[in-house]
């Protein structure tokens, strides 16, 4: 039996993987981005549409996340030991694969569970190891048109995968050259090309903004969980070394070199995003989890050395699992209170849910993901027919549902003019949608004119002027869009308030205080309007020209 | 590079000492006595003030030390002297690279005094003790040397009153390298003198009565265990965590030159011996174990880490010794090292040359500004603290006052624009009254005009002028009482004390800052040390003041942080009699 059990342990050590991983992601509620593939219009990406199959069919979630974490800790092992991994025998580089995939990273819970994060970081960081392993052996040539078509994918994952796998593909078809392998590297630069050009638009000017200092103390940062791995990994090797025991890590040199320079490079082009500290450094972690699970199963051959490893793999997954499935618990429960009292919420009214009782994010959670009025209160409207969202009592770094009421002003027969929705929601984008919706239906009806109205909002210098926060522009519902930086969730108003970038030349921009009602006239600096910092307070954005005034943006200060 | 400094943060306070004491040899060892009793007791602060008086130290001093350090990094790396040989240049170039790679924020450590006396020089001094050991134990021959032992007996002493977070791995290193010597018969007196040199020197400086009023007083009433326990797993093993951060570009560069000399040279390997191997891993060990002493101090900060990285440079030089065997590997490990040393140098040039561009433009400002006239200076445009500088000091409201008041004759400074990132300064006017026995009608006129309006500023000035204060022929000193005027009036009419001193002890509400589990900030303070116990909370804030949201736990006192505007906000805690003001936040 003792002996059964041994040689079934690689299987116990997947089985009891793929049950954590999920009941991790049964318990993942939606979160985050996952809300954006449900309210916003899909865009024609791989990553789209596999977000919207998990988001959409919980089940498939459930069952086809957990077995691409499988095999990415499968890919991990195999890539480490540089042969194929025996599932019956191969249990301790399994094992230790897992815990350097879960130690390397800064929130390596999020990147496995979390909908939207694995879909943009496990999926495809595990498309490229396989990819890796794949290009490794000899194929015909036929297979070129599955390397293309594997590159494409691979290479379309995320900015960072597809650069830097691109990279070292075109590297490797340079010397090897095969066609599978040029095949390979073909379709990853395709794909990384197109990222590259698909919004956001990265920002190459950070580096200057920051200064080459901080972008690279940045780049260091950002690998901190990755670094914490390797240090520990060379100090073991250094203690071996004092023991007069000396390892053969010559096979790992190459693979160690490799995930080295794959986890720099990976770090350096993630922090030329403008937003940096929302992408993860899992594919980063990843590399150096197989250059450590390569070194240490290599350093295990000493029998102290294993038992070390076995106690530290065994306490690191036990540590996990209990802080993961315990957080994860509280979030469910917290994400099934609320919806609950959305949808027991009366239509055109604001729901108030209670706090989440983990707001802050860990390894684990992503925390509150609803903190931005413009993802909130359109889920709100969009999802559940309520006008917004309301958390209450308010957590620190959390808009509110602004204050603002809007109504249609039409112009038409009365049954056209019933056409229309009763309410809006409290986003503006989403007000603007709901009118946009109503509309064609209210024109056939002979609707002859339609705006979207600010109640109560007037400026003092065009007195009579309603404020618009959309109208009628032929036959489309317009509306102004204003961006704003430094805002809530901002903790740093580097800039002494808010940076707002307003499309066209307004004549003049306002900003309104909401519940105070006060207005002030916005200067213009550098191309951008400044909207100076008051402490707990919302403002109305207003441009006007000559035609209208116009509503862009609520700017809440914390 | 020295030429070019000028004063910036606290610096000022030395230079306020200096124009109040003059500078020479019974000034320095006035500010030396002072500080132990009231303030910072490390022996950095005594040569922050020597660094602050005439250029021409500073110019001497602060380099030699520089190349100090590096020397004495090398004689601890390579258990010998540098030889005028292209080779060592090359190591030693190799080392100021790993070390300005390594250390963090080295403009600042470098060549912003107050840390540059408080750091570099702390550090020097104990591993210079510690290199003596290393060279000794290189030898199997090693003269006695009796003469050493008084000698590390004082530099012991000094050495380890350097810094509280250094102390005990150096005393454990120094042991350890003693313990070696005796097992290997090669002991000498000096060691076990600089062993206890190092003893003495720690306790002096951890047992100063200044370390219970410095930093605010900080660290009194906290007990270190416990400062450790409060910060929990998590926060510990951050530290362990920003450390490593720290070092790792150092250790890359080692790790990817090690790898490239042995990929090209499978045997140069066999360089990184088991006894290379056992100093570098003690080497690390000294290092953790400096960032483990940490976990018990009551302020980390970037500046405390430089120790540690120093420590591990050292061990990476010799790890370095791989990729010194295989030529390529040598020349990019040179190459590398010569690019870092001379991009740092040249940044370092640029920007302390526009850092005291700036500093001069504003003195002379400064000095143009009337008696009761506001100076309005343009902030820097890298306000923000970074590799190569400490940023804008004026930031620091306490600093505007110190300037203005104690150090030029006007009546506020002011950073043109308001920066957000600046507070204010605070509208509130201060008084301070003596009270003696018998009743002095004269005013006392120890304490210049414009009292300061931060308790621990208050502090720090009536302790300067203690002596005065108590020894004013025929009358006793009973008692002190600093009071603020807020610019609203608060309900009730009640006096409200800023800092209080009667029955030989100092009153005044510590708070801190803190979030609740909805992320919200909050003041708090030791219930234990608020000299009432208050039934309610003012908030003064945009010409206006309103009840703040006071709570009450078995040990503590918080008030709710809640925002109304850009300017300060002032909390202040009341009971039936009087108020005291709590904290300041904008």
């Amino acid at each position: 039996m003792a002996v059964l059990v041994k040689a079934r342990t690689g299987i116990l050590v997947l089985a009891a993987l793929w049950l954590h991983f999920g009941a991790m992601a049964w318990l993942f509620p939606i979160a985050g981005d996952d809300w954006r593939v449900l309210v916003e219009p899909l865009s024609p990406t791989t990553h789209d549409a596999l977000l919207t199959l998990l988001v959409r069919l919980p089940l498939t979630h459930v069952v086809l996340t957990p077995l691409v974490a499988i095999a990415l800790v499968v890919g991990t092992c195999r890539l480490a030991l540089g042969r194929p991994v025996d599932a019956v025998r191969d249990a301790l580089p399994l094992a230790i694969a897992s815990a350097a995939i879960w130690l390397s990273s800064a929130r390596t819970g999020v990147d496995l569970a979390h909908r939207a994060s694995a879909v943009a970081d496990l999926y495809g960081t595990c498309g490229a190891v396989w990819l890796v392993v794949a290009l490794q052996r000899s194929a015909p040539r036929w297979f070129a048109l599955l390397a293309l078509l594997a590159g494409l994918l691979v290479g379309a994952t995320s900015r960072e995968v597809g650069t830097v796998a691109a990279i070292g593909a075109t590297l490797y078809a340079s010397r090897r050259r095969d066609a599978v392998t040029s095949a390979a590297a073909i379709g990853l630069v395709i794909g990384a090309v197109l990222v590259w050009t698909a919004p956001p638009a990265a920002r190459l000017d950070l580096l200057v903004e920051r200064g080459a200092t901080r972008y690279l103390h940045d780049v260091v940062f950002a690998l901190r969980a990755p670094i914490v791995v390797a240090c520990s990994v060379i100090l073991a090797v250094l203690v071996q070394i004092a023991r007069d025991l000396r390892p053969d890590l010559e096979t790992t040199l190459a693979i160690s070199g490799r995930s080295l320079a794959f986890a720099i490079a990976v770090a350096a082009v993630v922090e030329l995003s403008p937003r940096p500290d929302a992408i993860s450094m899992f594919p980063a972690g990843v590399a150096i989890a197989v250059a450590a699970t390569a070194v240490i199963v290599r350093l295990a051959a000493d029998r102290r050395v294993r038992q070390v490893a076995v106690a530290a793999v065994l306490l690191s997954h036990a540590l996990i699992a209990w802080r993961s499935l315990h957080e994860l618990a509280i979030a469910h429960g917290d994400a099934k209170k609320r919806l609950a009292v959305v949808r027991d919420t009366r239509p055109g009214e604001i729901a108030r849910v209670p706090p989440l009782r983990r707001f802050r994010a860990t390894p684990y959670l992503l925390g509150e993901d609803l903190h931005e009025s413009e993802l909130r209160d359109r889920v709100a409207t969009m999802m559940f027919g309520v006008r917004g969202i309301a958390i209450e009592p308010l957590e620190y770094g959390v808009e509110p549902v602004p204050a603002i009421e809007l109504r249609a002003d039409a112009d038409g027969p009365g049954d056209a003019i019933a056409k229309l929705p009763t309410w809006f929601s409290a986003d503006l984008g989403t007000a603007r949608d709901q009118l946009a919706e109503g509309f064609p239906t209210a024109r056939a009806h002979g609707l002859r004119d339609v705006r979207l109205v600010a109640r109560g909002m007037q400026l003092p210098a065009r007195t009579g002027t309603p404020v618009l926060a959309a109208w009628l522009d032929g036959d489309r519902i317009e509306r102004l869009a204003i961006d704003a930086y430094d805002a809530v969730p901002a903790t740093r108003y580097e800039f002494g308030g808010a940076r707002l970038c307003v499309p066209g030349t307004p004549d003049e921009v306002w900003a309104i205080a909401l519940g105070v009602g006060t207005t002030e006239r916005l200067a213009r600096v550098d191309g951008e309007y400044v909207l100076p910092l008051v402490h707990g307070a919302s403002f109305a954005i207003i441009a006007c020209d000559s035609v209208r005034c116009a509503l862009g943006r609520i700017v809440s200060f914390e | 590079m020295a030429s070019w400094a000028v004063p910036q943060l606290d610096d000022w306070y030395e230079v306020a000492w200096i124009d109040r004491h003059g500078f020479g040899l019974a000034s320095v060892v006035d500010l030396a006595r002072y500080n132990f009793h009231n303030y910072n007791p490390r022996i950095g602060e005594v040569l922050l003030l020597v660094l602050n008086g005439p250029r021409i130290l500073h110019c001497v001093i602060t380099p030699a030390l520089q190349l100090g350090l590096l020397v004495t990094c090398f004689v601890l790396a390579h258990g010998a002297w540098p030889r005028a040989t292209a080779r060592d240049l090359a190591r030693l170039i190799g080392l100021q690279a790993l070390i300005w790679l390594v250390i963090p924020i080295p403009g600042v450590i470098y060549f912003y005094r107050p840390y540059t006396a408080n750091y570099l020089f702390a550090t020097c001094l104990q591993l210079s003790l510690l290199a003596l050991f290393r060279l000794a134990l290189t030898r199997t021959d090693a003269p006695r040397r009796a003469w050493l032992a008084p000698i590390t007996l004082a530099w012991g002493v000094l050495a380890g009153m350097g810094n509280e977070h250094t102390g005990p791995t150096a005393i454990v290193a120094a042991i350890a390298f003693a313990a070696w010597a005796w097992r290997w018969h090669r002991a000498r007196a000096w060691m076990i003198c600089g062993v206890i040199g190092l003893a003495i020197g720690f306790a002096l400086l951890v047992l100063a009565p200044g370390q219970s009023v410095r930093y605010a007083g900080l660290t009194s009433g906290t007990h270190p265990f416990r400062t450790m326990l409060a910060r929990g797993i998590d926060g510990n093993a951050k530290f362990l965590g920003d450390y490593l951060v720290e070092v790792a570009p150092g250790v890359a560069l080692v790790l990817i030159t090690g790898l490239c000399a042995v990929a090209r040279r499978r045997e140069t390997v066999a360089v990184l011996s088991r006894a290379i191997a056992i100093r570098i891993a003690l080497a690390i060990a000294a290092a953790v174990g400096i960032v483990a002493t940490m976990f018990a101090s009551p302020i980390v900060e970037d500046r405390l880490f430089f120790a540690p990285c120093v420590v591990t440079a050292i061990a990476l030089a010799m790890g370095a010794s791989v990729a010194w065997e295989e030529p390529r590997a040598r020349k990019a490990l040179v190459a590398g090292s010569t690019a870092v040393v001379v991009i740092n140098a040249i940044g370092f040039a640029l920007t302390y040359r526009e850092v005291a561009e700036r500093t001069q433009d504003r003195i002379a400002t400064f000095e143009r500004t009337g008696t009761e006239a506001i100076a309005s200076v343009a902030p820097a445009s890298g306000w923000e603290r970074d590799h190569w500088q400490f940023g804008e000091d004026l930031r620091y409201a306490y600093l505007r006052e110190l300037l203005s008041h104690r150090v030029f004759d006007m009546r506020a400074i002011e950073l043109a624009g308001a920066p957000a990132w600046s507070q204010p300064n605070p509208l509130e006017t201060t008084h301070v009254s003596f009270d003696f026995d018998p009743p002095l009608f004269e005013p006392v006129s120890v304490l210049e005009p414009d009292p300061p309006t931060q308790w621990a500023w208050m502090v720090r000035e009536l302790r300067e002028v203690w002596t005065e204060l108590s020894s004013l022929p025929g009358h006793e000193l009973r008692a002190i009482d600093a009071t603020v005027t807020p610019m609203v009036p608060l309900p009730g009419n009640r006096r409200i004390h800023l800092v209080t001193w009667h029955g030989g002890a100092f009153e005044r509400i510590d708070a801190h800052t803190r979030s609740d589990p909805q992320g919200w900030p909050y003041a708090w303070a030791d219930r234990r040390q608020v000299p009432i116990e208050p039934m309610e909370a003012w908030i003064e804030a945009c010409g206006r003041a309103w009840p703040g949201e006071l709570a009450r736990t078995d040990r503590e006192v918080r008030v709710s942080i809640r925002y109304q505007c850009a300017g300060n906000h002032t909390i202040y805690l009341c009971d039936a009699s009087e108020c005291w003001l709590a904290w300041r936040y904008w």
